[in-house]
């Protein structure tokens, strides 16, 4: 196993796209950790804990885009052949899928920590311009920051098990995209008692955006997790039953 | 590396396999044995890169099965060890150069890094080892394609079309590294539609036409069975093939001002225009049947699309 997440690793970060995502995923973390604080009313208290939730749970906006390395890693083999040399090799092809699994959570721990980074670095600045310390030793912080990396990181799983559901590149960043920023938010919007159950939804708890209508981070990991447990079962199960023909 | 000779190295058994109402192959049964070149070869559309793909595993059967030196592809601890697959291209990202694809496989595969280097020279591509695959012609992903199936040292080699997109010296190469694998004791298994490239180098012949078995025989056994062919051009022709459709012992035919016999040698003709008095004789030549006829002869569909 361990040879074959050395070549999975390899082959990851051999994609240019995977290289082009993370200072992607970075700016738009620092992006959605400033535009709350930019546009927060005068009144508003920004050391609070739902003022330093609102700002640095941005740092997980770009989170989507992890689930785009991981569908471009799985589904991407099928675009330009290489998922026969893939199971040429390895025939197993749940051993695959584990490594591909294991390899794009590293990868999206990596992307949560630059994100982390970047956004606290961007907050940090802007509170010392309006007068404060950004108080980095505060749990709403740091637990924000902490529930950021754990939704970067699982959303890493979530794209291959996607890419392995759909095999098509495409249709499913098309999907993946259309269901988080547009189908999600509205369906939640329309009814949030039932939606706040759904897996986008559940990771906005994780990260600890403020809502009175979100779960609390606890459940909300048990959600997302068993979510992308069911995708990651029903991925194995495509890739194992597809013929590879070309 | 050998394969041994004990057993098959590849054995197909009553493999079938259909894609919704198509059925691709049907019934298929034959084997490849160590220290030879089998051609396989059909029509495109025959189901040759359909078997190829169930031999390793890449495309379930819907019946029957496949083995390696007697076990499933899939069952094979370190297959890149064993069989050596090349189909359809090099199944490399184009961003990726040529040592990082080779490299990402030999790594999954838990072969030393070192290989890359030895195939990238024995596929001639050493000096293009950093190039991108998605800036390389036709005949040099073939060559990468190759390289890849190799790169485990294996005893058995199954080629789909190795010879496509390569120049005429790459052909030439290609049929003599097929000799020499074969000479080292490997089985090797290779389609294409260069029947006389085949001829050159294959021990035995499979054919398929629209996903059946139609042939599976050692080549010079089905050589053997084709009569000789004699094509002569003389003062006058059409007293040579009444003379002949009187003998009975051959058939004579007529194309243009060149009278076609089969069944004769080149003495043989040359004798009868002479005891006919058809003479004088301006062209006379002797041929057997080639590999092309016999697959022509075969599969229904050869004419049409290969």
């Amino acid at each position: 196993m361990s040879a074959l997440l050395r070549s999975e690793a390899r082959k990851a970060l051999a994609t240019s796209t995977v290289s082009w995502l993370l200072p992607l995923t970075a700016v738009v973390g620092v992006v959605g950790t400033l535009a709350p604080l930019v546009a927060s009313s005068p009144g508003t208290d920004p050391l609070s804990d739902d003022g330093l939730q609102q700002a640095m749970h941005g740092a997980a906006a770009g989170a989507t885009l992890v689930i785009v390395a991981g569908i471009v890693g799985t589904a991407g083999e099928w675009r330009f052949g290489q998922s026969t040399q893939t199971f040429l090799t390895t025939p197993r092809r749940s051993h695959v899928l584990l490594a591909k699994g294991l390899v794009h959570l590293a990868i999206g721990s990596i992307y949560g920590i630059a994100a982390g980074v970047a956004a606290t670095a961007a907050a940090w600045g802007w509170y010392r311009s309006n007068g404060h310390t950004l108080p980095l030793e505060r749990s709403a912080v740091w637990l924000t920051l902490l529930g950021c990396l754990a939704v970067s990181a699982l959303f890493g799983v979530l794209g291959v098990a996607i890419g392995a559901i759909a095999r098509s590149q495409t249709t499913a960043i098309v999907g993946v995209l259309g269901w988080h920023v547009l189908i999600e938010p509205t369906l939640f919007t329309a009814s949030p008692t039932v939606f706040r159950w759904s897996p986008g939804m559940a990771s906005f708890a994780l990260r600890r955006q403020p809502s009175d209508d979100f779960l609390t981070a606890g459940p909300a990991a048990l959600v997302l997790v068993a979510f992308i447990a069911a995708l990651c079962a029903a991925g194995l199960r495509s890739v194992e039953r597809a013929d590879v023909t070309a | 590396m050998s394969a041994g000779q004990a057993q098959p190295a590849l054995v197909c058994r009553s493999l079938t396999k259909r894609f919704g109402d198509t059925v691709a192959v049907d019934d298929l049964s034959f084997d490849v044995r160590a220290g030879t070149v089998t051609a396989f070869v059909g029509a495109n559309g025959a189901g040759k890169t359909t078997t190829m793909r169930m031999l390793v595993g890449l495309v379930a059967p819907t019946s029957g099965h496949a083995s390696v030196l007697g076990r499933p592809y899939r069952a094979l601890a370190r297959p890149r060890d064993i069989v050596g697959a090349m189909l359809e291209g090099p199944g490399a990202h184009p961003a990726h150069r040529a040592r990082t694809h080779l490299t990402i496989t030999a790594t999954a595969a838990g072969i030393p890094t070192a290989r890359v280097a030895e195939v990238l020279e024995l596929v001639g591509l050493a000096d293009h080892a950093h190039r991108r695959v998605g800036t390389f012609s036709t005949g040099m992903r073939q060559r990468l394609a190759l390289a890849a199936a190799l790169l485990g040292d294996p005893a058995v080699l199954i080629l789909d079309e190795p010879s496509n997109g390569l120049d005429p010296p790459g052909i030439a190469w290609m049929r003599n590294l097929l000799r020499s694998l074969a000479g080292e004791g490997r089985a090797v298994l290779v389609s294409s539609h260069l029947l006389p490239e085949l001829a050159e180098v294959a021990d035995r012949v499979v054919i398929m036409d629209r996903g059946r078995l139609v042939a599976d025989a050692p080549l010079d056994e089905l050589l053997a069975g084709r009569s000789r062919v004699a094509e002569l051009r003389c003062a006058d022709p059409a007293a040579v093939v009444e003379a002949i459709s009187h003998t009975g012992l051959a058939a004579a035919q007529l194309e243009g001002d060149l009278v076609v016999i089969e069944g004769l040698s080149a003495q043989e003709a040359g004798e009868l225009v002479s005891s006919v008095g058809a003479g004088p004789v301006h062209h006379l030549v002797e041929r057997r049947g080639t590999f092309e006829d016999i697959y022509f002869d075969l599969a229904a569909t050869g004419g049409g699309g290969a």
